[in-house]
């Protein structure tokens, strides 16, 4: 199970993906432009995601800077695998597009496909 | 009481061959999913009903002369036990009928909770990491990842739910297919259809009619939401989707071949195989049949109240 983000969370995931390199505690709360955060707030998130393992961080000269661990793709891919092959609950609830299925079987939809052309006639 | 006999023969006969009844009608006259979408939930519905009706009316008719005595019954059951020992039959059944309505409740509440609870959670996840955007008319969440996945969450926060990836192998016909066939699942509420099947099935295990419900109705909302999306874009952008969006289990072992749905191998060969349609006049009688016949336990279980209604009790005896 992924630990779920908060909005404050997500927002400093955000400001952390879009920077080419490891941020300090400032770079992130003057990156937080939709939130009005003081310094030690921003630090506090901080600290809470990489309590998650969402972050980590390095000591360069005096200041921490951090870094995400797993970039947005692969929590977005993770998001979905956990809704599609999660719990019980989902199953219930959500209706995915195509099952995934056994090798030969996806071999063989293909096989059946090859032969049919792409757009209709029409 | 031969009202009653009847309608307990009805409904025996219905739980146990109502599956056969209903896949016959399908197979042999070709009826479409949403047809038989609505024989499954009815029939449920009417066998559920017609349980909960018939051991009250049968109490009804051994401890009170009129519909009073259902309350009657239901409120003084251990008194009535004590006065009549014929009682003790039906009291047990009595006693049985409320233990399933109190199961049915309290797993439909455990399952009710659990659903919101996950589709909340699921909505905040989405609000994190996807973005809104529009698509072909449709608003959609959108995933910013290389692996190929599309899926509906229902509810006032849900929707329809794609991946960058699967939007890069899809063409636009394609892409419209998908969207169409998740929108048919929302528009058509699959998931309450799906849900109730399996509630029935996971609260009373071992019951004919809900096993087969719950196996069949699944694959058929994939259906009738395949059928949709054809009517809308057409079939070879529909198939050659489900061709692309087509995946291998991976060796992940949380993943795993999910029980419900539909195989897409027999999703494809539905639409290219589709038979010509015709006689729709002996398909709508088949279909009159088919739902006459599993509403039989209902009919005769409401003829039965009728019965116990009106003829006084105490002239059969006497």
């Amino acid at each position: 199970m992924i630990a779920g983000l908060g909005p404050l969370e997500a927002a400093v995931m955000e400001v952390l993906w879009s920077a080419p390199e490891p941020l300090p505690v400032r770079s992130v709360m003057e990156g937080l432009t939709d939130h009005q955060v003081a310094y030690t707030t921003t630090s506090t998130v901080l600290e809470n995601l990489r309590r998650k393992e969402w972050v980590d961080r390095e000591r360069i000269g005096r200041l921490w800077f951090y870094r995400p661990l797993r970039d947005r793709s692969t929590h977005a891919a993770e998001l979905m695998n956990e809704a599609l092959n999660g719990s019980r609950d989902s199953e219930s609830t959500l209706l995915r597009f195509v099952d995934s299925m056994q090798p030969e079987d996806v071999r063989a939809l293909r096989a059946m496909l090859a032969a049919l052309p792409e757009e209709e006639g029409r | 009481m031969i009202w009653s006999f009847a309608a307990l023969c009805a409904v025996v006969v219905v739980g146990l061959e109502g599956p056969r009844i209903l896949r016959n009608a399908e197979r042999a006259h070709d009826l479409d999913p949403r047809t038989m979408l609505a024989l499954w939930t009815s029939a449920t519905v009417a066998w559920v009903l017609s349980c909960g009706a018939l051991l009250a009316v049968l109490a009804a008719e051994l401890l009170g002369p009129s519909v009073k005595g259902i309350l009657a019954a239901c409120l003084s059951l251990l008194q009535a036990l004590e006065r009549n020992h014929a009682g003790w039959g039906i009291g047990g059944g009595a006693a049985l009928i409320l233990a399933a309505s109190l199961r049915l409740l309290w797993i439909a509440m455990r399952q009710g909770r659990a659903g919101s609870t996950w589709r909340r959670a699921h909505h905040r996840d989405l609000l994190a990491t996807a973005q809104r955007h529009h698509l072909h008319g449709h608003s959609v969440w959108l995933l910013d990842t290389d692996e190929r996945g599309a899926y509906c969450v229902p509810g006032p926060r849900g929707g329809v739910v794609i991946t960058r990836g699967a939007l890069g192998t899809l063409t636009a016909a394609q892409t419209r297919a998908v969207l169409a066939h998740e929108q048919a699942h929302l528009r058509g509420r699959h998931h309450l259809l799906v849900g109730w099947v399996r509630l029935l099935d996971r609260a009373f295990p071992g019951i004919p009619l809900f096993r087969a419900a719950a196996r069949d109705v699944p694959t058929l909302v994939e259906w009738a939401a395949d059928d949709r999306a054809v009517r809308d874009v057409g079939m070879h952008p529909l198939v050659h989707a489900l061709g692309s969006l087509a995946q291998a289990v991976s060796a992940d072992p949380r993943q795993s071949l999910s029980i419900g749905g539909a195989c897409p191998i027999e999703r494809v060969r539905r639409q290219i195989e589709r038979p010509t349609r015709n006689r729709p006049r002996r398909r709508r009688t088949w279909t009159g049949l088919t739902a006459a016949l599993v509403m039989t336990p209902l009919a005769l279980t409401v003829a039965s109240t009728f019965a116990a209604a009106l003829i006084p009790h105490c002239q059969c005896a006497g």
